[in-house]
């Protein structure tokens, strides 16, 4: 849990310009169907990644940081890890459709865990198992258009995970 | 060739797929230490999954994903022949992928 915060920073900065440039252009010239098929408009939200602080991943993410919590959003997690480095963690939306699922991890270095973008046709929904390097809350941010809906649920860990 | 990196479970129910998927990837964040020396981050950065080419799924990670991820989603108005697939990129350009019919 110690890595010196600069490092972060760094590799944010090699993700800039020159490095997503290089990165897409591999990805481009590669025969990787499904990479490509997603096309060009898909960007990483880079900073966001590189953020520190919930309320600066949220506002790079959202551009606020004052996301109404909402119980169309549920989040399913257990209340108790025993260890932090394996959560399960489902969301579902209580709505026909969403853009996107967002995850953080209100206490881990980088709190943005994942961000997982719908097609028109997958359902509201996704499960994955993230880490926790800490007693700490977890984040769903559902989008749908400009509309941002959230839930938190908050996990005791007993041994942290972020090794 | 080595086996894939990438396994998936589905099911077809009523023009409902539901996909579980495990990527086997050490997800390293860059910091545990092994004998003084920092492990360098390893990542999945980006996950996309598709349906007879039609982008269903395209996801962002951090380190913040366990090691060895799960995945799964739910997609409607699914076909039984339908062709899956599923890709991963990581930060070290690390990548792999997978086709299959459901």
């Amino acid at each position: 849990m110690s890595i010196p915060h600069d490092s972060d920073g760094a590799r944010a900065r090699a993700f800039g310009r020159r490095g997503l440039l290089a990165r897409l252009l591999a990805l481009g010239s590669l025969p990787w169907l499904a990479v490509r098929a997603a096309g060009a408009a898909h960007q990483r939200p880079t900073r966001a990644f590189a953020a520190e602080e919930v309320a600066t991943a949220l506002r790079e993410l959202f551009g606020r940081d004052d996301i109404p919590l909402s119980p169309k959003v549920r989040i399913g997690v257990a209340r108790l890890a025993e260890n932090g480095a394996v959560v399960p963690v489902k969301v579902d939306v209580d709505l026909p459709h969403v853009d996107e699922i967002t995850l953080l991890a209100t206490r881990n270095p980088v709190p943005l865990v994942g961000r997982f973008t719908f097609g028109p046709r997958t359902r509201p929904f996704v499960a994955a198992r993230i880490k926790l390097a800490e007693t700490s809350e977890v984040l769903a941010i559902a989008r749908r258009g400009d509309e941002l809906l959230m839930a938190r649920a908050a996990v005791e860990v007993t041994v942290g995970g972020c090794g | 060739m080595a086996t894939s990196s990438i396994k998936v479970r589905t099911q077809l129910r009523q023009g409902q797929l539901t996909v579980r998927a495990l990527i086997r990837h050490p997800m390293e964040v860059g910091r545990r230490l092994e004998s003084g020396e920092r492990i360098a981050p390893r990542f999945i950065t980006r996950v996309v999954c598709t349906l007879n080419e039609e982008v269903v799924l395209d996801a962002d990670w951090g380190g913040g994903i366990a090691k060895d991820p799960y995945l799964s989603f739910v997609v409607d108005a699914a076909q039984a022949g339908d062709r899956l697939g599923i890709s991963w990129v990581d930060n070290q350009d690390g990548r792999d992928e997978l086709s299959v019919a459901i």
